[in-house]
């Protein structure tokens, strides 16, 4: 018995040892010190030290309406400089004691709003907004931000009741910027670029505490010139925003407009070191791509891999149609793919670059037919919605 | 990108004393790389072979660190000890958030654990835990009610993308707010409607929103491997299955039923059995059956668990019924005329199939697979001498009860007979009207 018992064991023995020698598969990872880093967190020590004493203080008392939005913006502001949504998640996790549905202080409501927007939930931001400024009616940046919402789905008419009422609550800078905007996507350029311009020179812009409402400004009117087919003066103004201190929206619309301009090799010392969001690693793939840079390969592997990683989410195509349409078009050459892309962006937003990721994806249509089609199709939407831009077909 | 418009200048003038140290200082690191730019998303991986449940779960490190602090020492980086150090609280938060259960009844599967180690993924957007749970769902089902509510309460945003293997490879996406999604597996796909109503709790069935209209990219997972399995556990699913399987048991009854009798020299029939004379007399054949019946299922459950033979249940399951029909036969018509040992042995074989069925379900690690295999073994003789021990010490007492040879034994070995035919009748006609 002991005999047949033994002989088992050797068997057994000489089989583990033939399947180690056949399986050499692949561990998953695990490391073999205890000192391997497996993850490196994102942002400098101080700062995560500051974000933890937030979070420990909204641990403590989850119920102050204060502390939640600020810990909120804190996280949008890391969300916006980083380009990490995680961040954005976290920022409605910040507001998570007043729940959706429930009643709500103002403030947190349109903090709400805010990050919903950032989500590209755009009709949810919407109702938030209005929910909050029929309580508080003179919110001003319920309206500033209603205001925003309503442009980005082309619902121009109720952008300019927004910024009306910003108006009349006495917010005469962001009012009139608000309405200058508008105008100029309906192509009323000379009349936008005056009012900006007036906006422009006021004195209190002047002062150190305007430096960003300058900037924004700058950028309106940059992206006015740039509608208008002004490249020059477009040229002037980007230059003026972005002399004004680094912004990761205003370093990648200047890298859009440079990549219009065929200058794709400004673009990359324009990004040189900018974080990657996905926004800036798009500029870069695009003009990689064109200038055949050693590094354009892995760029757009790495984008790849990200917007594959995004894809498995059914949000995913609401958040990131703008981008993978680009992608399609302008890295991987697929024109046909992007068209339908571009299509289905401009269900959700309807802002220019919008408009002109579609009609490129239309130009480059391999069947003239199908591409004729699709422009009659975007100036027949753009003519609904009463936008023009000079780049565009009307 | 809008987003600039909105907030510049305004935010600055109305709220301007709510920027903190922690946004200026972030602002301030544009050059460092950031590594992570999609929302925060875990990925659970649900395989279900009859009543066992595995679950593959990943979330990633740097959600943990939204929930339990993972970097101790606060440098800004996760080591492998400082995880470790949290592998309790990491698994005692994953398992509390998450709820799987079956049928109409919605009765809970219990999932725990099928790892000693942690174990890692790198994928797109960081590194990821990877936590392996196993259980036993009650009851044959072919939907699943999973209610979700990991990151629940810091990332409302979060998603459980869930797989169901065999039955989708699409994932749903679950919301983390703990609601029942019902999963239902269609013969083709995976398809999810609500539940009946009378089924639910008070928290209401979600209906998960899926409408991806995007041509969009295949995802790209990277290849899992299972992680190595806790030791103990695969011994105590060997065990438990023994115990659990009433054929084994009623096989091993059956062997030992005879054992403590033996025939007059000359005589046949049942007239013929006598008792042993002492305990020792029935041990040592007891031992050479058993040893017989052990050396031959390990073979074969290696050889079925290597991937080297493979026999379909269809045949090793009523074959495992007739065996113990014929065992309890032989109890009273010696039909194997002496040879117990060489037949022992043959059923031996077809109950090793049996229990490499069982292994397979457990899906096992491919590489340490015959280490994994071994500690099975173990775990099924262990669960052999917890039912051949004690049936030992009720029946050397027993031998000496007049109708033990005559009357119990036989009746005994009938009835087991009996329910053997049953076991046959529906396995081979897959029916289901046996209690066991």
């Amino acid at each position: 018995m002991r005999h047949r018992f033994s002989s088992l064991r050797g068997f057994v023995m000489a089989m583990t040892l033939a399947s180690l020698t056949l399986t050499g598969h692949a561990e998953p990872w695990q490391p073999a010190s205890d000192q391997e880093v497996v993850e490196t967190l994102p942002s400098q020590t101080s700062a995560r030290k500051e974000e933890a004493r937030w979070r420990q203080a909204l641990a403590k008392s989850p119920n102050d309406a204060i502390l939640a939005v600020a810990t909120a913006r804190n996280y949008l502001g890391l969300a916006r400089d980083q380009g990490d949504a995680r961040y954005a998640g976290l920022a409605l996790g910040a507001l998570a004691a007043w729940p959706l549905g429930r009643s709500a202080p103002t403030e947190v409501v349109v903090m709400r709003a805010t990050v919903s927007q950032y989500l590209h939930d755009f009709d949810g931001a919407a109702s938030l907004l209005q929910q909050a400024l029929t309580l508080s009616p003179d919110h001003a940046q319920a309206w500033l931000t209603l205001a925003t919402v309503r442009r980005v789905q082309a619902r121009l008419a109720d952008s300019d009741a927004a910024c009306i009422e910003l108006l009349r609550i006495g917010q005469e800078v962001h009012g009139r910027a608000c309405l200058a905007e508008n105008q100029s996507l309906r192509g009323n350029h000379d009349q936008a670029r005056q009012s900006l311009v007036r906006l422009l020179a006021r004195p209190e812009l002047r002062a150190a505490s305007g430096l960003a409402q300058q900037q924004w400004l700058l950028t309106t009117l940059a992206e006015l010139e740039d509608r208008a087919g002004q490249g020059k003066a477009a040229d002037k103004a980007w230059q003026q925003a972005l002399s004004l201190g680094v912004h990761p929206y205003v370093q990648t619309a200047f890298a859009d407009h440079l990549l219009q301009q065929g200058r794709p090799q400004e673009v990359l010392a324009l990004l040189k070191d900018a974080p990657l969001t996905d926004a800036v690693l798009l500029r870069l793939c695009v003009a990689g791509r064109r200038l055949q840079d050693a590094r354009a390969a892995a760029w757009t592997q790495e984008m790849q891999q990200r917007l594959s990683a995004s894809a498995s989410r059914p949000e995913s195509g609401q958040v990131h149609a703008r981008e993978q349409a680009r992608f399609a078009l302008e890295v991987l050459q697929q024109p046909q793919q992007a068209l339908g892309l571009a299509r289905l962006n401009l269900k959700f937003q309807r802002e220019t670059p919008d408009l002109l990721v579609f009609a490129q994806a239309a130009a480059a249509q391999p069947r003239a037919d199908l591409g004729q089609a699709a422009q009659r199709e975007l100036a027949q939407s753009m003519r609904t919605w009463g936008m023009q831009d000079a780049r565009l077909p009307n | 990108m809008q987003d600039f418009r909105t907030e510049t200048g305004l935010t600055a003038r109305l709220l301007g004393h709510c920027v903190s140290v922690f946004m200026v200082l972030a602002g301030l690191l544009m050059a460092l790389p950031a590594q992570a730019h999609k929302a925060s998303d875990a990925y659970l991986q649900l395989q279900q072979e009859g009543q066992l449940l595995s679950v593959r779960w990943e979330v990633a490190l740097r959600d943990l660190q939204s929930l339990l602090p993972l970097d101790a020492n606060d440098d800004g980086r996760i080591t492998w000890g400082e995880l470790k150090a949290r592998q309790t609280e990491i698994e005692g938060y994953m398992l509390s958030h998450l709820r799987v259960q079956v049928g109409a009844k919605s009765l809970p599967c219990v999932l725990r654990p099928a790892q000693t180690k942690p174990a890692l993924e790198r994928r797109a957007d960081g590194t990821y835990y990877a936590l392996r749970l196993s259980g036993a769902c009650p009851g044959r089902t072919s939907s699943l009610q999973v209610s979700y509510r990991f990151m629940q309460e810091v990332d409302p945003t979060h998603r459980g993308l869930l797989v169901w293997k065999g039955a989708s490879d699409a994932p749903v996406a679950l919301v983390p707010d703990g609601r029942a999604v019902m999963l239902v597996r269609a013969p083709q796909a995976l398809s999810m409607m609500d539940a009946p109503a009378q089924s639910l709790v008070s928290s209401g069935v979600h209906r998960a929103s899926y409408t991806l209209e995007l041509p969009a990219p295949v995802a790209s997972v990277e290849p899992v491997e299972p992680v190595q399995a806790n030791a103990w556990q695969l011994v105590s699913d060997g065990i438990h299955h023994i115990v659990i399987g009433a054929d084994h048991v009623l096989f091993l009854i059956c062997l030992l039923l005879p054992a403590v009798l033996m025939r007059r020299a000359g005589a046949t029939g049942l007239s013929a059995l006598e008792p042993v004379p002492h305990a020792r007399a029935a041990i040592m054949p007891v031992l050479g059956t058993i040893t017989m019946f052990t050396v031959a299922h390990s073979i074969t459950l290696t050889l079925a668990g290597l991937g080297w033979v493979n026999l379909s249940p269809r045949i090793v399951e009523p074959g495992i019924a007739l065996t113990i029909a014929l065992a309890a036969i032989d109890n009273v018509w010696p039909i194997f005329k002496g040879r117990r040992h060489l037949f022992t042995f043959l059923f031996g074989l077809v109950h090793g199939f049996g229990f490499a069925g069982v292994l397979s379900e457990l899906s096992l690690p491919p590489s340490g697979f015959v280490w994994a295999l071994l500690q099975f073994n173990v775990g099924v003789e262990l669960g052999q001498m917890l039912i051949v021990v004690p049936a030992m010490a009720v029946l050397l007492p027993l031998r000496h009860w007049q109708a033990y040879p005559r009357q119990f034994m036989p009746a005994a070995s009938m009835v087991a007979l009996a329910v053997a035919a049953g076991w046959w009748v529906e396995r081979v006609f897959d029916l289901g009207f046996m209690p066991v």
